[in-house]
């Protein structure tokens, strides 16, 4: 990691605790949305309860998140000053329009929770749909900007400064196409499956009411109509890195050498160019890549060893975790709608409160295989994390970082059930 | 052109971020002075918790507008000042978690601690800053930031207090608007006494070129203090609001051509690409027009009451 090792420990510490949060502020106003428009039309008190109560959450999680968020715009110009001074002018303007998304965001998330009692009801409803829309716009803002980090394009530099710049290739990248909607769906598979944990636990402590039920179809029923189409975007987003950044993927899939016939290593360690205890299925790799087993793969003997990703094991691990919580995810759901009911067992209902926690563990794994396998590039093959990094001493901070963000997830997580302990 | 448009955009969000987020500071220093004060306290609260989080946001755009304008002037600040703004981030963490943790679990000696300690450390370690910017005293210009915000607080929760039927509680927030407002105004005079030593120059502009922006703060805080000390509010919020502003106009306008005048790094000179600042102000166009009546549209329900905490009838 060299000299910028606690920098990056401390971004990507931050940012695995913010992007939860910002999920939840993704996703949820349309869970929330759902279940008032579901209570507007059938009359149901239940769902208008359920949709006033997720809101004031919403309001918490939104408020602790845009200050985490906070955190994150104030670390890009503490930690990475290199970044910022040679590339501000060009990820800035992505940056910009997120500022305006997350602006209206703010407003319409105060006008929605705080106006509950005092709007008329279809009135109301329509002060989330601005929630919705900003919350989706800033989410896709924020994401071209990593995208571009990962496929940097839509500028000149002469003489090392950038000198001209096409906003418009810059916020569609290469990499928007496919991770914007990856990020989204995961944001609403995350909300979704956390949400449906909460009243799994309910339904297996005996509280089988039409509360808990409707508390848990609403967002179970969103993410999983969602997670087969994630399923697509990911196989889609795989075959575009090992085409756009071949040395992350190679890193990801333990392929060592340059070839045909590359097979798929399922979990496994990877130690000086040899793979221990993996589930190894010849060819499947270069028929992932190319669909035929002739498919040329391009691996980590491609270049040198100071530009390859650090930790192979990890991208491949987290990757492999990644897709099969992502398939179960897509299982479980199923087993619903195969039996065209909730199913009894416990079996069932176990699943249901490990999928909210699951979810999230598979989009962290996402993130690290996205920004530790661009390592040792902050910006793709342009400028180096080492280079853009912060001289100043950044250890003391982090160990502080790290306690305050354990005592506010933990104090959130207390504030969340006495809610509700007293909505019970 | 351009890189003129840009530099007033950022003070835009200057004084939006100023005389919005730093009045919500400014209620968290009155309620660090309210402890056996359940009244002003709920005032306070009601008046603060719909809207801290739309007033924060210009924060975060204000940044983005300066290190995406001004990417070079954007590093050097935040590489020479960085001490007071990982403080200042602190503050800002611990006020957004503490008030909004408050508004679920009710009071508690921590959080209120952490709110209103938070609410000071914040304006000071933001004042810092600029302190470092102009080249001048920073604990000075903390200072001034922290009495700031508490006289735009106090001056604008006599309005709420007014909306509320509170008459006691608006005379209370009066005498503290006038109390602040002085106190302001002396520390104003300290600091550009202070800046007169460091930079001449600055300090002379502010009574040369900016004189007219100068000369409305000092005409608009006197009249706030002679009219609330005389019992009259009519008037009184807008006029605090127009002071600070201008206040915030005259420091950019005396500053410029020069950005940061500590390091002696100008407008022109620290400019993004002309693509960069053209495609700025088109953001800031698109902002103009989808933010501006979302903000009015929150204030206007804000002062019409219909924005209540939701669990009060659960």
């Amino acid at each position: 990691m060299g000299g910028a090792g606690p920098a990056r420990l401390l971004m990507g510490g931050t940012l695995g605790f913010h992007i939860i949060l910002a999920c939840l502020g993704i996703a949820l106003p349309t869970i929330v949305v759902a279940a008032e428009a579901i209570g507007l039309r059938r009359q149901d008190g239940t769902a208008m309860l359920l949709a006033r109560r997720w809101s004031q959450v919403l309001a918490v999680l939104v408020a602790v998140g845009a200050v985490t968020g906070t955190v994150l715009s104030f670390e890009m110009s503490l930690l990475w000053p290199g970044l910022m001074e040679r590339y501000g002018a060009v990820l800035g303007l992505p940056f910009g329009l997120e500022g305006v998304f997350f602006l209206l965001e703010a407003v319409f998330t105060a006008i929605y929770v705080y106006g509950w009692n005092r709007l008329p009801p279809r009135v109301h409803i329509w002060t989330g749909v601005p929630v919705i829309i900003s919350g989706l716009a800033g989410a896709a803002s924020v994401v071209a900007v990593n995208a571009w980090m990962n496929q940097p394009g839509g500028f000149t530099v002469v003489d090392g400064v950038v000198t001209r710049v096409d906003p418009w290739r810059v916020f569609f990248n290469g990499a928007f196409g496919y991770e914007v909607p990856h990020m989204i769906l995961a944001a609403y598979m995350v909300s979704g499956f956390l949400v449906a944990s909460v009243y799994a636990a309910g339904w297996l402590r005996g509280r089988r009411d039409r509360y808990h039920r409707l508390g848990f179809l609403i967002p179970f029923a969103i993410a999983g109509v969602l997670a087969p189409v994630q399923v697509l975007v990911g196989d889609v987003a795989a075959r575009a890195i090992a085409k756009d950044q071949p040395v992350k993927f190679a890193a990801m899939e333990y392929v060592t050498t340059t070839g045909p016939h590359q097979p798929e290593y399922l979990g496994g360690v990877y130690v000086d160019g040899k793979v221990y205890g993996a589930l190894r299925i010849p060819d499947l790799d270069s028929i992932l890549v190319g669909f035929s087993p002739d498919t040329v793969v391009q691996g980590l003997d491609s270049v040198p060893v100071e530009l390859r990703p650090p930790s192979p094991t990890l991208l491949h691990l987290s990757f492999d975790l990644m897709v099969l919580i992502g398939t179960a995810l897509v299982l479980l759901p199923l087993w619903a709608v195969v039996l065209r009911r909730l199913p009894r067992t416990k079996w069932f209902w176990w699943a249901a409160v490990a999928a909210g926690p699951a979810a999230v563990v598979a989009m962290e794994c996402g993130w690290i295989v996205t920004e530790v396998g661009r390592q040792p590039w902050v910006v793709y093959g342009l400028l180096k994390t080492s280079d853009a990094a912060t001289t100043d001493d950044v250890t003391g901070i982090l160990t502080f970082v790290v306690i305050g963000y354990t005592g506010l997830a933990a104090a959130t997580i207390w504030v969340l059930r006495r809610m509700a302990r007293r909505w019970r | 052109m351009a890189v003129t448009l840009v530099y007033g955009a950022l003070l835009v969000t200057a004084t939006l971020y100023v005389t919005f987020g730093g009045a919500d500071f400014g209620a968290g220093f009155w309620n660090l002075l309210s402890a056996r004060d359940p009244a002003s306290r709920k005032l306070i609260d009601e008046s603060v918790t719909p809207v801290w989080e739309s007033n924060h946001v210009w924060l975060v755009f204000g940044l983005v507008l300066f290190f995406t304008g001004f990417p070079a002037a954007s590093a050097h600040v935040w590489t020479s000042e960085a001490p007071a703004l990982w403080l200042a981030l602190l503050g800002i963490v611990a006020r957004g978690v503490a008030f909004a943790f408050q508004a679920v679990v009710g009071e508690r000696a921590l959080l209120s601690g952490l709110f209103a300690a938070s609410s000071i450390l914040t304006p000071f370690f933001m004042g810092w800053v600029i302190g470092g910017v102009v080249g001048a005293s920073p604990p000075a210009f903390g200072v001034l930031f922290v009495a700031a915000g508490a006289y735009l607080a106090a001056t604008y929760l006599v309005r709420e207090a007014e909306i509320r039927d509170l008459p006691a509680l608006a005379a209370r927030f009066a005498r503290r608007a006038v109390w602040a407002a002085a106190v302001t105004g002396a520390v104003s005079v300290v600091c550009l006494v202070l800046l007169s030593r460091t930079d001449a120059r600055l300090a002379g502009r502010l009574l040369g070129a900016a004189l007219p922006l100068t000369v409305l703060a000092a005409l608009c805080g006197s009249a706030v203090l002679v009219r609330l000390a005389t019992g009259r509010t009519r008037l009184a919020r807008p006029l605090a609001w127009v002071g600070v502003a201008a206040v915030v106009w005259a420091w950019g306008v005396a500053q410029h051509p020069l950005l940061v005048p500590s390091a002696a790094i100008t407008v022109s000179e620290a400019a993004a690409p002309q693509s960069t600042l053209v495609g700025l102000l088109v953001v800031g166009a698109v902002a103009v027009v989808l933010v501006t009546p979302s903000f009015v549209l929150l204030f206007s329900l804000q002062a019409r009451r219909r924005l209540v905490d939701p669990s009060a009838t659960d």
